[in-house]
């Protein structure tokens, strides 16, 4: 891979260069459990057309959210709020979508206006937390904690304390469609998409600078004239609209609105990109990094599910990968 | 390094051929609601117990037992479900965590030709499974309702006063129960007097004890019978009634077992409980499952669609003996007869 940068871009970070950190990870991975599933004799199935597309439909979400994840991680906050957004997220989109279908609305347009309100109230979730840490100046992982609370116990009230499902038991084609585990769902290929435009949008344009140099050093970014706070207000709230989106898609893979969906997303999608390269400290990380994150994840879980590896095994593994990939980075930052 | 990636998977990829499993082995799916409950580990041991039974009979069955951690993770149910569908499963044997939310992952394994035992818990969309297996819930609240009411009259008590202490809100299976029970008793003993019939255990044996304490202080002295339709329910209540010295005073029908439960039947503080069959009801599903697969009609033209595995009255009398252990002892599990595992016990224990 080579580095596509114009002449005259400011030493910001070789943001196109792929980081090496996670592809080991990811190497490493693969190859320890493809000899432990070899080992059992499941090879075939673990390598399969059939596990690939789970892999990737598993990943869906996390990586969806990710890429929030990562914009605020660039930017130097944190988001601890997100899976309590996606369970808020199906709850509305059901909620609407009911209530206009008892209305007597057709599917095509109950399902548009609700998948509309659904990621609107995600966005809505990451505006406020925005303006938390902008406004009333409070630390992020505190703002997010606080929305982490609300947007759960909104979902548990809205839902009325249980699942709901569609009125009459009648899914809609659509939610049957992005349900199925297939290299041509639709939910996949948002992701591919919303991966390409947060590359884009990162790399190639001056809302992208100043993302990296906000979380690189404020102060500095503030004196060479970026406005801060509107590009704090503007991460929180993309990384709302794409958690939203995540929600929906959430709430067709469970075919439901369910408050208690998405329950250690937050700490799943941080660990994913973090492992990815990005730092908590603010200013580093890459889209195909944190998308590698989440393919790490998502390859232990796997591994551990289907081939019957100890569960404790997953939890060792992805704290020892993270820590390594950290001490990794730090030692090769401080090496320099 | 993405280059090191690709020769590293082209490398295995040989590999992965070689290691293809056997054409001629069924691989069963059984997927639980959760994983931790005595009664998904009675049900697990069924499904290996056919297995082995079809193995004997030169067909080779694995069961991979496979469920969320926690009984209210929908997500991961569905997960599972769709993951062993994409791997290689031949069947799939699912107690679902919703009969509604469950729907569109049921109908995605039968859109993909792979037959789907439901048991435990109903699926609300009847068109994409082969087979429903489970306790008959309501008929297990009606023998609880003649068993009660026939301790009652033994002890002279024509007009007894009944509590029902319901389990929660919106769980299927101890409503069928509780409902058993109502319409029972109302047609045994129709001048029953009912003192309360709306205060709910919640989940735990501690959210029982806090639920049923304020209840039997406002009707010590005149209650007669009460009917706890799951297990929590019942333990809660008989904690509180010993520690007021009502034990044994106040006849408790309960529903399910656990150790302490059955202890209590045996020591007389619970006058019987109704106990399932989750061990048959594992056997019998991974049963159909493999003969549905061997192309044999396991519903009668999709006539008979539900099969109970049996619901059962466990009191002091029986409560040691070898029939009842084999509802939930592992060892006297084993000793059950393969033929009164497939067509049912018959009789009473």
């Amino acid at each position: 891979m080579s580095a596509v940068s114009s002449p005259d871009a400011p030493p910001a970070p070789r943001t196109l260069a792929l980081p090496t950190g996670p592809w080991v990870g990811f190497v490493a991975v693969l190859v320890l459990f493809a000899l432990l599933i070899g080992m059992k004799g499941g090879l075939g199935t673990f390598l399969s057309v059939g596990n690939l597309e789970v892999l990737l439909h598993e990943g869906t979400i996390p990586a969806i959210v990710g890429l929030g994840m990562l914009l605020v991680l660039i930017s130097g906050g944190i988001d601890l709020s997100v899976g309590a957004v996606v369970a808020l997220v199906t709850v509305v989109t059901m909620r609407v979508y009911t209530a206009l279908q008892a209305q007597g609305w057709a599917v095509p347009e109950a399902s548009a206006v609700a998948v509309v309100a659904g990621v609107a109230a995600g966005g809505l979730c990451g505006w406020v937390n925005g303006l938390l840490v902008t406004r009333l100046d409070l630390p992020p992982f505190v703002a997010t904690l606080g929305m982490f609370g609300i947007a759960r116990g909104v979902a548990v009230w809205l839902a009325e304390r249980t699942t709901l499902a569609f009125p009459g038991g009648a899914t809609p084609e659509w939610v049957l469609d992005l349900g199925r585990t297939s290299i041509a769902n639709l939910g996949l290929w948002s992701l591919v998409a919303l991966a390409v435009i947060t590359a884009v949008v990162l790399h190639l344009t001056v809302l992208g600078r100043h993302i990296y140099a906000v979380g690189s050093n404020e102060a500095t970014a503030r004196l060479c004239g970026v406005n801060v706070p509107r590009t704090k207000v503007l991460v929180y709230t993309l990384s709302g609209f794409l958690t939203g989106w995540a929600g929906i898609i959430m709430f067709a893979h469970s075919n439901s609105g369910n408050p208690t969906l998405g329950e250690q997303l937050e700490l799943d999608v941080i660990t994913a990109v973090v492992i990815g390269g990005a730092s908590l400290g603010g200013g580093k990380g890459t889209v195909v990094g944190a998308l590698l994150g989440v393919a790490i994840l998502g390859l232990i879980k796997n591994g551990v599910s289907l081939f019957n590896v100890p569960v404790e095994m997953q939890y060792i593994l992805i704290g020892v990968l993270l820590l390594a990939n950290v001490a990794l980075n730090r030692w090769r930052r401080g090496g320099r | 390094m993405p280059r090191l990636v690709y020769s590293i998977v082209l490398a295995l990829c040989p590999l992965a051929v070689g290691c293809g499993g056997p054409t001629d082995e069924i691989t069963i799916v059984v997927i639980p609601k959760g994983m931790t409950h005595e009664h998904w580990q009675s049900v697990h041991r069924g499904a290996e117990r056919c297995a082995a039974d079809m193995a004997a009979e030169g067909v080779r069955v694995r069961i991979i037992f496979d469920g969320p951690l926690r009984e209210r993770d929908a997500l991961e149910q569905i997960r599972i479900v769709d993951r062993r569908v994409a791997t290689g499963a031949s069947g799939i044997v699912l107690a679902p965590q919703h009969s509604k939310t469950m729907t569109a992952c049921v109908r995605r394994t039968a859109d993909a030709g792979l037959p789907v035992v439901i048991i435990d818990s109903g699926l609300a969309d009847p068109d994409h499974f082969v087979k429903y297996v489970a306790t008959d819930n309501y008929r297990g609240g009606c023998l609880a309702a003649e068993h009660l009411i026939g301790e009652l009259k033994k002890q002279g008590k024509t007009r007894p006063r009944l509590i029902l202490f319901r389990y929660a809100v919106g769980s299927e299976s101890t409503e069928q129960r509780e409902k058993g029970f109502e319409d029972t008793a109302k047609q045994l003993c129709p001048d029953a007097e009912w003192l309360s019939t709306d205060k709910y255990a919640g989940a735990t044996r501690d959210s029982a004890m806090r639920e049923a304490g304020p209840l039997v202080l406002q009707f010590k002295d005149r209650v007669d019978g009460i009917f706890a339709p799951n297990e929590s329910s019942a333990t809660g209540l008989v904690d509180v009634l010993r520690s007021q010295g009502l034990n044994k005073k106040v006849l408790v029908m309960a529903f399910d077992a656990s150790k302490p439960l059955l202890q209590s039947i045996r020591d007389g503080n619970v006058v019987g409980s109704i106990l399932q069959d989750p061990y048959r009801m594992g056997y019998v599903s991974t049963w159909v499952c493999v003969r549905s697969l061997r192309g044999e009609d396991v519903n009668g033209g999709r006539t008979q669609m539900n099969l109970s595995t049996g619901e059962y009255v466990v009191t002091k009398e029986n409560v040691d003996s070898e029939f009842v252990l084999g509802l939930f002892d592992p060892s006297a599990q084993a000793r059950r007869s393969t033929r009164s595992l497939r067509e049912g016990p018959g009789g009473t224990p």
